[in-house]
């Protein structure tokens, strides 16, 4: 009997920058560069969920005290911290600049689905939404504000209200925002929410870091751009797009149509 | 040699060339791709002198008053919230006067968000010299877009031909130009409500109804010298004679009338009054013109004018859109493109060799004539389907709409196509075949991407991914149709462009998943099972996977209006269709229609179907208020 080879995903298609940039963004198994550090408190404010350090809210029993009918796929499923303490669904909304963005709407998609666990997301043009059990949120949102995916210049929290992405940037070079949750302290030098997610003024003032300067702008963009890496020179990845709108229009209702010529 | 050895040879060498082109595919893929990895930036720099010599540099900088190749606004937050708008402080004042006068809230901009906080920029429509803001394109502010909507909505079309052979056959009457000349006098007067079969009829004022008429559409010489010129669309005068020669041979002899229902009537009732109205008005026209009577005839006649020979502009509507006829929803895309009148004056030549002729500047004429027409399939679907008969009035889909009427980013990049394509196509089309058109498709799309990334202002000013959506579908799919003259190259073009050259170049669409119909586009356009897909001429929005967002509209209207211009046909799917909009006495301009929607917006467009007939005449604020003095009668 032949040996079965290991499924290897092959995540993205191309072999410059960019392609390598999302191919590492969404594979689960390669980690994200830290940038910083947030404290849970903080993200608790953010998210405007929940009093800090009060209680989960539950809509639910603990799953291990409900009785259930059996389900396969329950054993199968093992599920997540937040739906097993009966978690509330809550959100985290981020928008992302069109301008040289370290993450785009369906590259959070395409990473959120491969990274968490639990998630059902929406993609905007300029705006993702992601939700989940509220614990399970806050610590998924520990990750998305600390690593590389989240330069606080360009990618902002706004649980509500959301338009400006594709905006001119401000005079410090931050992304519109029109309930201004956040400004650029320019002692400091960081970005600094005083408002949370939904537009609250906080009682107190949270950093999330100063923005990220040109050149790791540059370096982290995940989107092509005509003056770093541009779009029209993608041989492989335009190859992959055209056939695979030749497959469908040709093979869309018969599949059986499809050849390796194609 | 046997034949089993040439086989053997033959698929050896075959192998061999296979695995050459394979290999040298792979070596070019990777040197280019190498070739990129590199630091541009630096580079780029260079090019930025031939970025302002565009059409869209002087655009931005107009609308802007900044550098249009700068990222950053210096001045946002800072330029007076809703004050910088000339309009906006109109709204103001009169929401206070209204509120005052009523004594009920009105628009008050002490609610909500402040608006403003970005700059409020004015709005260039087309490149007819008209600047507007923003909110003059709403469609309740525009009374042109309103008079788009009532024309198409209050046009029914009818054969005549078969009530004419029924007089003559069933009836024993004779159909001659003086009896079809009196026929058409009294549609005049029955299209207005006029009565004729009874003495004792209530009447409508003819003021009310000054823009109800009805003419003949005939592609035969004599019928219309038989015809007075006031009862006739002239359809030599109206076209390039290439094109009103293909109209009349594709017409013949046949007799349509093309019926124009008051607007008044449709705005108080909906596009399905129109067929009944039109159907009614036409029988008793029949009926006193040829002293008609009984039954048996004229239920014949009502059934031809209201079911077997009638054009409705609309069909129905599925019961979760329930809509009548003639209702935008229920328009094909092929007349959507009939509508359109930008290439009347056009020479009938297919595009590619008409550029071949006239070189750079006939290649931007005759993209100029896509763009100004698709224009108005974007406000057809944007604004009124889906920002109004949809969502309810929301402003979100006009501004979708007004990226396809302002910025000049479709003439822009249509004409730097254009150019290209006269240089170097030299007169020959290009074949329906997607491994070759992919490639042309790939450079305009990467052309109309990078152009948002180099123009900040731009992207600003098509502020959703809606917007660029809508543009890059239009473009895509235009420039697919003209140079193919196929409508499903085009749409696949377009779809393509969207789903998939858009989106994982910046990794993000439209609204929620804009795109999803462009994926569902792909297999659905070369299926002609009814439910599976059609011909792209009989798509529209009343279609499955159709009408979910914004931004579609103008990429299938483009697709289809596209291939017209560019196999060089006279019409899309219908010449009768195409003639009828032709008419010179329709308010809405449907040969400039953003000139007139422009003109709109500076109050400066005269509607049909006004009420002021009726009306007192009294300060605008006290029609619509109940007043004091009425609250005291007793009922």
């Amino acid at each position: 009997m032949a040996e079965k080879s290991e499924y290897v995903p092959n995540v993205y298609p191309g072999k410059d920058e960019i392609s390598e940039r999302r191919r590492r963004l969404w594979d689960k198994n390669r980690s994200l560069l830290k940038y910083r550090n947030i404290a849970e408190d903080d993200i608790t404010e953010l998210l405007s969920h929940r009093s800090v350090r009060s209680a989960y809210v539950s809509v639910h029993p603990p799953l291990e005290e409900i009785i259930e009918p059996y389900d396969p796929i329950k054993h199968i499923v093992v599920p997540t911290a937040g739906a097993r303490a009966g978690d509330r669904i809550r959100f985290i909304q981020f928008s992302d600049s069109f301008h040289k963005p370290p993450i785009a709407p369906f590259g959070r998609a395409r990473l959120y689905l491969a990274r968490f666990r639990g998630v059902d997301t929406v993609v905007y043009s300029g705006r993702e939404l992601l939700e989940m059990r509220e614990r399970d949120l806050e610590k998924a949102t520990k990750t998305l504000l600390e690593t590389e995916i989240f330069n606080p210049a360009l990618d902002a929290l706004k649980g509500i209200t959301v338009h400006g992405h594709s905006l001119r940037l401000d005079e410090d070079g931050l992304m519109f925002d029109a309930r201004r949750r956040y400004i650029y302290d320019r002692e400091t030098g960081q970005v600094v929410y005083i408002k949370d997610q939904m537009g609250n003024v906080l009682d107190n003032p949270i950093p999330l870091g100063p923005p990220m300067p040109e050149d790791e702008v540059k370096k982290l963009c995940i989107t092509y751009s005509w003056d770093t890496q541009p779009y029209k020179a993608r041989t492989e990845l335009f190859e992959v797009m055209t056939r695979a709108a030749k497959l469908r229009v040709m093979g869309g209702f018969n599949p059986e149509s499809i050849n390796e010529k194609m | 040699m046997t034949s089993k050895e040439e086989e053997l040879k033959k698929f050896v060498e075959e192998r061999k060339k296979k695995m050459e082109e394979e290999m040298v595919k792979d070596s070019t893929m990777s040197s280019r791709e190498v070739d990129y990895v590199r630091e541009l930036y630096r580079a780029s720099q260079k090019f930025i002198d031939i970025e302002k010599g565009r059409d869209i540099y002087q655009t931005m900088k107009e609308i802007w008053n900044a550098e249009p190749l700068y990222e950053v606004d210096e001045k946002m937050y800072h330029r007076g919230g809703y004050r910088q708008s000339t309009r906006k402080k109109e709204f103001v004042q009169a929401g206070r006067e209204v509120a005052q006068r009523r004594g009920i809230p009105s628009y008050n901009r002490a609610v909500g968000l402040p608006v403003g906080q970005r700059m409020l920029e004015p709005m260039p429509v087309g490149k007819w010299g008209i600047i507007i803001e923003q909110d003059d394109s709403h469609h309740m502010n525009n009374a042109a877009i309103q008079q788009l909507n009532d024309d198409i909505k209050r046009t029914v079309i009818m054969n005549l031909d078969l009530a004419h052979r029924m007089l003559q056959v069933r009836v024993g009457k004779e159909v001659t130009p003086e009896t079809l000349n009196l026929y058409m006098e009294t549609l005049q007067h029955t299209m207005g409500a006029g009565a004729v079969a009874q003495e004792h009829m209530n009447e409508v004022n003819p003021y009310l109804v000054k823009d109800a008429w009805a003419k003949i559409i005939t592609g035969s010489d004599e019928i219309m010298d038989g015809l007075e010129p006031e009862f006739y669309i002239h359809i030599d005068e109206l076209f390039h004679p290439d094109r009103a020669a293909a109209l009349k041979k594709a017409i013949g002899d046949s007799i349509w009338a093309v019926l124009r229902v008051p607007t008044l009537a449709v705005r108080m009732s909906d596009g399905e009054e129109a067929g009944r109205w039109a159907a009614m008005q036409n029988t008793m026209a029949f009926i006193s013109a040829y002293q008609l009577s009984g039954e048996h005839v004229i239920s014949d006649l009502a059934y031809a004018f209201k079911h077997a020979r009638v054009i409705h502009m609309g069909d129905k509507m599925w019961s979760s859109r329930a809509r009548g006829r003639n209702e935008i929803g229920g328009i094909p895309d092929g007349f959507i493109a009939d509508f359109m009148q930008c290439e009347r004056d056009m020479p009938m030549i297919p595009y590619v060799e008409y550029i071949q002729q006239e070189g750079d500047k006939g290649a931007r004429r005759m993209m100029g004539r896509l763009a100004e027409g698709i224009s108005m399939a974007a406000i057809l679907d944007n604004t009124l389907w889906l920002g109004f008969y949809m969502s309810g009035g929301i402003g979100f889909s006009n501004t979708v709409a007004t990226s396809a009427l302002s910025g000049g980013a479709n003439e822009d990049v249509l004409g730097e196509f254009s150019s290209l394509a006269s240089k170097y196509l030299r007169g020959k089309p290009i074949a329906t075949n997607w491994d070759i058109l992919k490639i042309l498709i790939n450079m305009i799309v990467t052309y109309v991407i990078e152009t948002y990334e180099k123009f900040p202002t731009l992207a600003e000013l098509h502020w959703g991914g809606a917007h660029k959506t809508s543009i890059m579908g239009t473009v895509a799919s235009g420039v697919g149709g003209m140079l193919t003259g196929s409508s499903t190259m085009g749409l696949w073009a377009g779809n393509y462009a969207i789903a998939y050259a858009m989106k994982e170049g910046w990794l993000r669409t439209g609204w929620a998943g804009q795109e999803i119909q462009d994926h569902l586009g792909l297999p659905y356009l070369c299926s002609y099972r009814p439910e599976e897909g059609n011909l792209t001429e009989l798509h529209g929005l009343n279609y499955p996977f159709h009408s979910y967002s914004a931004g579609h509209g103008n990429q299938r209207a483009s697709a289809n209006y596209g291939a017209m211009l560019g196999r060089g046909s006279a019409w899309v799917l219908s010449p009768v269709v195409k003639v009828a909009f032709a008419d010179p006495h329709l308010a809405f301009d449907f040969r400039r229609p953003r000139y007139a929607i422009g003109r709109a917006g500076l109050k400066e467009f005269a509607p049909d179907g006004e009420r002021t007939a009726i009306l007192p005449a009294c300060d605008i604020l006290d029609r619509g208020i109940l007043k004091e003095i009425d609250k005291e009668f007793p009922i």
